[in-house]
């Protein structure tokens, strides 16, 4: 083993798990600020809504969505967009969902949130104000009515092509090996992020359910 | 015959675990809410200056009483540096959020003499004869945070806001507001820190006592912004 250099403390050496990866790594999508379609509904497709319901009770329900070019499209306020629709959670009464999209590497799906009922009509919608950053969600929260059946989540252009700087602050973890055994060394770490609102990019939902005991 | 050692090194970036916290959404139309009672004493008595992963807290019982005195030192300069500018956090806050309260059409009054553990909500919720809600506003920390040794300290928050409805004491508005915090729980709302306020060092630090004070005011206003919007 060490021999007589057993004094010596092994040197310190990260890999980035990025690094480890780096010769495969697909490349990053850019944010697309521009979006035209000719021929999109003007009514959201009610036929097949992505569901929110989970297969069985639990505390948190996640449904993430891509949104790209082959996403459904529909005319809001004169101009084509893409959307993702969504089922409420069938048992709704104990769900507080947040809904929106996800912080992507370097864009945002830019959100509209829209709640509507049976038909597809407008039942609720958010004003700019009401969307928050939740961790790596930007979103809205709210908690189901008993006249609510899905949400739409269609592009905001009015959002597309704003940046959403932010500097992220972090903790990482080295593993070192020594010659007395293995040791950890914490660090503080940095990043300046920056982020465009896009035509594409993940929608995201968290479905919290108050009680998970009953049965669906 | 020297053995060359061979480190073998992961570098596994902490995320937050925690159980994911679910916030109560406010929906004003539902509730007729027009006069509020602001409860006092909403912050800490000291201002954090705090470095998260420093130096010493990497080198066991010795390495950790060292580094809490460095800690301990650090945060009783800063807090004689605000206190130089006579700076005042609590009424600050209580003030700014009574005008912007205000604005959003609200009649708001201060709840004073109300028994709080610092850092949390309080127990028990006092009768009011005037007002149809109480907001509760218990901030955890507020300061300054580097996340380790050799990254600036930048401005920090950490503030749990509660509006209860007086007649029956029901929650009616409940979030968790972090501004620039480590591993915020998913579903808790997070504000980026202002690149404006950043400060190298503990001699940073103490260097401008205005711009020290201005750095926690501008992040305590965020945090009071964003309550607001909660409210709207």
């Amino acid at each position: 083993m060490a021999g007589p250099m057993f004094a010596r403390v092994g040197i310190l050496s990260g890999l980035m798990a990025g690094v480890a990866a780096c010769a495969s790594a697909p490349p990053i999508p850019a944010p697309v600020l521009s979006y035209a379609n000719a021929g999109c509904s003007t009514t959201p497709d009610l036929s097949a809504p992505l569901s929110m319901t989970p297969d069985k009770e639990r505390a948190v329900h996640l449904v993430v969505a891509e949104v790209d070019e082959t996403a459904a499209c529909i005319m809001r306020n004169g101009a084509a967009v893409p959307y993702v629709l969504l089922a409420l959670p069938q048992d709704y009464e104990d769900k507080t969902l947040i809904v929106g999209s996800q912080l992507d590497q370097n864009r945002i799906f830019a959100p509209e949130v829209v709640v509507l009922d049976a038909q597809g009509n407008q039942t609720r919608t958010f004003n700019r104000d009401e969307y928050f950053y939740r961790g790596s969600i930007y979103s809205v929260q709210f908690r189901p009515r008993q006249d609510e059946r899905y949400v739409l989540v269609a592009a905001a252009p009015d959002m597309v092509g704003k940046a959403y700087d932010a500097i992220q602050i972090g903790i990482s973890t080295t593993a070192v090996y020594t010659p007395y055994g293995g040791a950890t060394f914490n660090s503080g770490t940095e990043a300046a992020t920056s982020r465009t609102f896009a035509y594409n990019g993940t929608v995201k939902v968290l479905v919290n359910d108050a009680d998970t005991k009953e049965e669906n | 015959m020297l053995r060359q050692l061979a480190a073998i090194a992961a570098l596994i970036t902490l995320s937050a675990c925690a159980t994911p916290y679910v916030a109560t959404p406010y929906e004003r139309t539902q509730h007729n809410i027009r006069q509020v009672s602001l409860i006092d004493d909403s912050l800490p008595e000291d201002a954090i200056a705090f470095e998260v992963a420093s130096v010493g807290s990497n080198f066991g019982l010795i390495g950790a009483l060292v580094d809490a005195g460095i800690q301990a030192s650090r945060r009783n300069a800063v807090n004689e540096a605000l206190d130089s500018v006579s700076f005042d956090a609590e009424t600050m806050l209580e003030q700014r959020l009574s005008s912007s309260l205000a604005n959003l059409g609200y009649s708001v009054a201060p709840l004073t003499e109300n028994t709080r553990t610092k850092y949390d909500f309080l127990k028990e919720y006092p009768d009011s004869a005037t007002a149809d809600a109480l907001l509760d506003v218990a901030v955890q920390h507020y300061g300054y945070l580097s996340s380790g040794a050799g990254q600036p300290f930048r401005p920090s928050v950490a503030a749990k806001v509660r509006l209860v409805k007086a007649s029956d004491k029901s929650t009616i508005m409940e979030n968790i507001i972090y501004y620039n915090v480590l591993h915020a729980p998913d579903g808790t709302i997070t504000l980026p820190p202002n690149p404006e306020y950043e400060f190298q060092n503990r001699d940073a630090l103490l260097e401008d006592p205005q711009r020290l004070a201005d750095g926690i005011s501008d992040a305590l206003n965020q945090v009071v912004a964003t309550t607001v919007r909660l409210l709207q």
